[in-house]
């Protein structure tokens, strides 16, 4: 027997053995893989496993009725995609009515014709599929600029819009700057300059990635990262800084050392980075044909202005006196710089830099 | 509404159309079409207790759910009086008033007595 349309996992809910055997012994028939549950109670413990792709629900069932457990598939973010269809006599269209209502597909009436089932699972089977393509689509949004750690939660908290709301948190802010790239871009054919950008921006990024930094955005050779939003952290100061660290330690050498095998022995790149913590704005914004993940707010500006001091007083990584203040972990390898006057700051801002030899 | 169950002539053979849905459901395998039945035939004695016990409880509820079973497995079965039964006594219990199922009552147990040895034979291929 052909189903028309590639198989998927069915659970069929239903008290009445005979309709869970009957149902399951035709979905097997068209290739379904098919799991059963004899009342609603059941069906949700089953569902906190493997989902499948289509529900098939009977309503009238002891224990936990169909709408219940309509109810509560429809409430959790993680089943709500899942099509359920009712299994209904036909004297039930009433409570149909309200299923479908309440957020079901469609419904199966008893006794079963199997053009209908078949026809009915399908259209399920293929709800599904695309729905999950779309999700697949703004879980690709979110992967460029999101820690693959905090993809899944942002999905979730945005209820899979490729969009996400304004929110205030406390973060920290890494703004990096690649030193020398400029006169040796002019100096260079455009196809090797980009390949030296894009090989130094894979780097970086998947040090900043790697930590649970959100990237948001290259900015000519620039690189503008946040940690602790979009979703707050505690330890966002501790992460900034272990990301600095990689980035000026262990890829900028590892990224020297390809240039020199791709450019010539005095190919020798030099970074600057900035990092400051404190409450700032982020969320997606743009028009609808062009959007962007940003942050606005003090920590941003004063960490681009640590960078571009970081040329002026020698050091390759400037630390504010905020995200040590921050900092959970115990030793962190900040050295002491100086009180320096930050354009747009008031006070002088304590100035702290990384440690070659610690941690 | 009496007239439902009084088709005596047609309890004891199944409606063809009904098995042949049946077949076209869950295939041709006797193995299966065993299982349908022998599931079936336990069944049904479970159901006709709860009956029993609901009729004599005065829970409505009870005889309600076990009718609509009933009525359904039947209908899958194409034991057509048998259903007829069950949804007359389905509806009266819906009302909620059980002072004349009795008679209802001894008409399922009637039609299923009668149905019994037609839905057997399909789990031996007899009469298909």
């Amino acid at each position: 027997m052909s189903s028309g349309s590639a198989p998927g996992a069915v659970l069929v809910v239903d008290d009445d053995r005979i309709n869970r055997l009957l149902l399951t012994r035709s979905l097997e028939a068209d290739g379904h893989e098919v799991a059963t549950a004899e009342n609603g109670r059941v069906a949700l413990e089953l569902l906190e496993g493997n989902l499948p792709d289509v529900i098939l629900l009977d309503i009238l069932m002891p224990e936990l009725d169909g709408f219940a457990v309509l109810d509560q598939v429809k409430g959790d973010p993680r089943l709500r995609d899942i099509p359920v269809i009712m299994i209904s006599a036909l004297d039930e269209l009433d409570s149909v009515v309200r299923c479908i209502e309440a957020g079901a597909e469609d419904y199966l009436p008893k006794p079963f014709n199997p053009t209908l089932l078949r026809a009915r699972i399908n259209a399920g089977l293929m709800k599904r599929r695309l729905g999950q393509v779309e999700r697949e689509r703004v879980r690709d949004v979110f992967a460029r600029f999101l820690p693959e750690t905090v993809v899944d939660e942002v999905m979730r908290d945005t209820n899979g819009e490729p969009r996400l709301g304004g929110v205030r948190l406390v973060g920290t802010v890494l703004f990096s700057d690649l030193r020398g790239f400029t006169t040796f871009a002019e100096k260079t054919p455009p196809d090797v300059v980009v390949d030296v950008l894009n090989h130094y921006f894979s780097e970086m990024s998947d040090a900043i990635l790697d930590n649970g930094g959100t990237l948001l955005g290259f900015l000519g050779d620039g690189i503008l990262a946040v940690f602790g939003a979009p979703i707050a952290s505690d330890d966002h100061a501790d992460r900034a800084l272990t990301t600095a660290r990689q980035m000026l330690y262990e890829r900028l050498p590892r990224f020297n050392a390809w240039a020199r095998s791709e450019l010539g022995d005095d190919a020798d790149f030099r970074m600057g980075i900035g990092v400051c913590s404190g409450p700032f704005m982020s969320g997606n914004v743009g028009s609808a044909r062009r959007l962007e993940y940003t942050a606005i707010g003090d920590p941003v500006n004063t960490a681009a202005r640590l960078q571009d001091l970081t040329k002026e007083l020698g050091c390759p990584v400037l630390v504010s006196d905020s995200t040590r203040e921050l900092l959970q972990g115990g030793e962190s390898g900040l050295e002491f710089v100086e009180d320096h006057d930050v354009r747009g700051k008031k006070e002088r801002v304590m100035l702290w830099t990384l440690g070659l030899t610690t941690r | 509404m009496s007239e439902a169950y009084e088709t005596d002539g047609n309890a004891a053979a199944l409606d063809p159309q009904a098995v042949e849905t049946l077949k076209e459901l869950i295939g041709d395998d006797p193995e299966i079409i065993r299982d349908m039945v022998d599931a079936f035939v336990e069944d049904v004695p479970d159901r006709l207790a709860e009956m029993t016990r609901g009729l004599a409880d005065g829970d409505a509820e009870l005889v309600r759910r076990a009718a609509h079973t009933l009525k359904g497995n039947c209908l899958t079965f194409g034991a057509l009086a048998f259903a007829d039964a069950c949804r007359e006594l389905e509806e009266t219990a819906k009302v909620g008033v059980l002072d004349d199922a009795g008679p209802i009552a001894a008409e399922i147990e009637r039609t299923w007595a009668a149905a019994r040895p037609a839905i057997e034979a399909l789990a031996t291929g007899a009469s298909s």
